[in-house]
Order: C-alpha cells, then structure tokens, then sequence
C-alpha cells in the first residue's frame, strides 16, 4: 500500500482538525446500499458513544441516524435526497434539521452536502455536519432583544411626544389668560415648543428609525406656520421646493427651530407685493455639493427692516422676540456645524449650509 | 354647536382640547380617562363628536371605546395619536374618521376638522 500523497496527508490533516477543534463531522452516504461511513465526529454529534476513527471508518447501516432524526424531517432529508438525485452529480444542498438524541435532547444541525461518484461510478452524497444549536438559540434570544428594544424605543418615543404635548398644551392655556404682551411672548414660546415637537413626528417614518425625512417635514411644518399665521394676519404664500435629504435627528429638531424662526421672521416682516396679492416666501432645500445642504429661507417682499440683523436695541434686549430669535439661529446653527449667511441684496434671504 | 366627548388620559391636554372645541361653539359634556368611563359617560349624552387618544390610563384603547360607544349612537370621531409606526393607522381608518391627528398636534388642524361638524 503507497503512502498518501503529501496533498492527501494534508487535507487528512485539516479534517482532522476541522472535527477536533470546530465539531465538523464528514461523512458519506451511499444511498443505494443505505450506508455511511464517518468521522467520529458524527457519532458525538448525536451523543453516541465514543468511537474510534478505524470504526467510524467502516461502513454501517445509516438507521442508526435516521432513527435519530424526526419523522417531519426526515421528508425533508429524502426530499432533497430526491431532489439532488434529479439533478444529477454536482448537485449542492444545505439544510438544518433536527436530531433527538437517546437521552431525548432536541439538538439543530446543519447539513452541507454534495451528490458525488465513489471510486466505482456510484452516486454517494458526501457531506459535513455541524451542531448549531446553541448559535441558533443565541440568535433567537437576539431577535428576541431586537424586538423588546424596538417596542421601549416606540414607547420611550410615544413618552415623549406626549410630554411635548403636555407642554404646548400648557402654553396655550396660560396664553389665555394673559394680557396681550405676555400672550405674544406665551404664543411665540408655543410655537417653538411646537416646532421642535412636530419633527418628533418624522421620527420612525424614515427607512431608518434615527433619521428624519427632512423634506417631507418641511412641507408640512411650513404649510402649518402658514395657515396659522393667515388667520390673524395678511396674507402670506409660501412655497417649498425641497429635495429629498435625510438626517439624523440631532439635526432635524435644530433645523426645525431655525425653520420656525427664518420663517416667523419673514412672515411678520413681509408685505404684500405689488399685485397685491399678499407676501410670497420660499423655503428652498437642496444639496450643493462636497457633501453640503443649504436651507434657504427668503422673502421678496420684506419689509425695508431686516429682521435677522438685529438693531444694537434689539440685541440688548434679549427679551425681544427679534433678539432671541436671532440668537435662537446662531445657537442650534453652531450646534449642528452650519454657516449663516444672510443677503439682503434682492428681498432677503438667510442660508444655513450644513453638512449632509 | 355640538355635543363633544373628549377621551383623553392627560388631563391638561384634555382641557387644551376643550378650549379649543369650546371656542368653536361646541359643548363637552365631559372627559374620560378609560374607555370604560368613556362609554358611562356616552349613554347619557347624545353625542356629535368623540375626540379620541388611543392609549389610555388603564391601557385600554380610545378606539375600543369608539367602537362601543357606535354600537349605541351615530357618532363622528376625531383621533389623537402618539403612534410611532404607523401601526395604528389601519385600524383607526375603518371608522371613517374625521381626521387622525398625530401628537403633538397642530391646534389649527384639530379645529378644522371640527369645521365640518359645525356645517354637518
């Protein structure tokens, strides 16, 4: 009998090491004579005695398996015996099924099988097998935490939004009874609780659960400052034209203020145009390369005052809707990384340039 | 002017909400914090709205309250959800609501919505 070939002592070596040291059992089934032969892998597997690698050598009949495996699966193993064997030589398959080992302990493994010739032209299977119930059990816990964290994460959310709700709520009633200067300041106060409060509503719609449809939340935040506005005042139009940008939400709730001011500032500001068919604002947002986005909020019709370069009065006053809304911009734009730019050359216009 | 229920486990957003329908012209006949309170206080009241929250203090659902109260009266509904996902929309859309506003909500929207039943 000729030594194995170095390449055969090798791979004899590795498999060797594969069944030691990672629990990979290999065997081969011939299918007509209904008999394996393995490594001894197999039989620790499905919590036999120990055999030796001589006895696990030989071949024996495979009931000794398949009375381990349950009768569902086992027409799952035949079918894709079956299937295989319509497929001809080559035919690759992976399953996982169950084995009840003799001390009655349910165990997954995975199959990994190819439909192969032996040294005489007959068609055996030839595969590995692997216990992978413990991986399987880790996975589902997993999923498991997936799940219980997704639901706190809904209700957390569903906290907050409630107790974003208690306090404008409470603004609005205090608004009520107050004189007409204290209502302003309780009114503006509102709305900026509101405005933080309403991108809370965009969380989760996104395809992920921390980033904001900033777009979509625009057209609806601008539309309601609109209508709320043109109930008690002139009339103003305001069009959106936003690309599609998502961002994260410790950037949306600070875009939202900046929005509420931009636009608050441009709608007390404005006039009507000479048509006389009320002031015309437009909320632009779009990408402008090197991975930036400017939000443009600008006004045609604005009166000769520029809202957002605050008289030294108004800066001294911090207490003026004007001065804090001017500091209200600088403050969240430092915080998100975002440049100011105001233009008053045409109208006026504010850009916040921010990284998208 | 209608008649308005209001079922709502936070009280001061209750009252918020009664203010607002009140200066639209409607009377609320009260407030319920549980869907079983809810449907106590809509048999002895005939009532044009409901406005509803959907999680309630005893963990009972605003819409449960809704279908129940309708299996005594015809009823218009006006929801008020904190819902996160989505996950609710599909269930509330079967009672033909006047409007599913999403807290924290616009006052506005929740007094147009109420335009219609002055109209109705």
């Amino acid at each position: 009998m000729s030594n194995p070939s170095p390449v055969a002592q090798q791979q004899a070596f590795f498999q060797r090491i594969a069944g030691s040291v990672a629990g990979i059992a290999f065997w081969q089934h011939n299918p007509v004579e209904r008999t394996i032969i393995r490594t001894k892998e197999l039989d620790a597997i499905c919590g036999l005695p120990d055999i030796t690698e001589d006895e696990a050598a030989k071949p024996i009949p495979d009931d000794f398996y398949v009375a381990l495996v349950p009768l569902e699966d086992q027409e799952l193993l035949a079918r894709t015996g079956q299937d295989m064997m319509a497929e001809g030589v080559g035919a690759l398959r992976e399953v996982e099924h169950r084995i009840i080992r003799p001390d009655g302990e349910e165990r997954v493994v995975m199959v990994r099988e190819e439909l192969t010739t032996d040294d005489v032209g007959v068609p055996v299977f030839r595969g590995s097998t692997l216990d992978v119930t413990d991986i399987r059990a880790k996975e589902l816990h997993l999923d498991r935490l997936i799940e219980q964290k997704n639901i706190l994460l809904g209700e957390v959310n569903h906290r907050v939004k409630n107790s974003l709700q208690l306090v404008s709520s409470i603004l609005s009633l205090q608004a009520r009874s107050a004189d007409e200067a204290l209502k302003d300041c309780l009114l503006s106060a509102a709305g900026r609780v509101h405005a933080i409060s309403a991108v809370h509503a965009s969380f989760y719609q996104g395809p992920e659960s921390q980033l904001v449809d900033i777009s979509a939340h625009l057209r609806s935040f601008c539309r309601q400052l609109c209508d709320s506005f043109c109930r008690s005042n002139h009339v103003v139009r305001v069009d959106v034209i936003a690309e599609k940008v998502f961002v994260h939400a410790d950037v949306a709730v600070p875009l939202s203020v900046i929005v509420n001011e931009l636009m608050s500032n441009a709608m007390r500001h404005g006039q009507a145009d000479n048509t006389g068919g009320g002031s015309k604002i437009e909320v632009r947002l779009s990408r402008s390369g090197q991975g930036k986005v400017c939000l443009s909020v600008s006004n045609s019709t604005h009166a000769g005052e520029t809202p957002l370069h605050a008289t030294g009065q108004d800066e001294a006053n911090t207490l003026s809707t004007n001065g804090l809304g001017l500091q209200l911009v600088k403050i969240v734009a430092q915080q998100i990384g975002a440049d100011v730019d105001v233009n008053t050359d045409a109208g006026w216009r504010t850009d916040v340039v921010f990284d998208s | 002017m209608g008649r308005a229920l209001i079922i709502e486990d936070e009280l001061l957003i209750a009252l918020h909400v009664q203010t607002l329908l009140e200066d639209e012209g409607h009377c609320v006949v009260g407030t319920a914090r549980t869907a079983d309170d809810a449907v106590d206080l809509a048999k002895a009241h005939d009532l044009d709205v409901i406005i509803a929250d959907i999680r309630l203090a005893d963990g009972s659902q605003g819409h449960d309250a809704v279908a129940r109260i309708r299996a005594g009266q015809e009823v218009a509904v006006i929801f008020v959800s904190g819902n996160v996902m989505g996950e609710d929309d599909e269930d509330l859309e079967r009672f033909a609501p006047l409007a599913v506003l999403t807290k924290p909500f616009n006052p506005n929207s929740l007094i147009d919505a109420l335009k219609s039943i002055s109209r109705g």
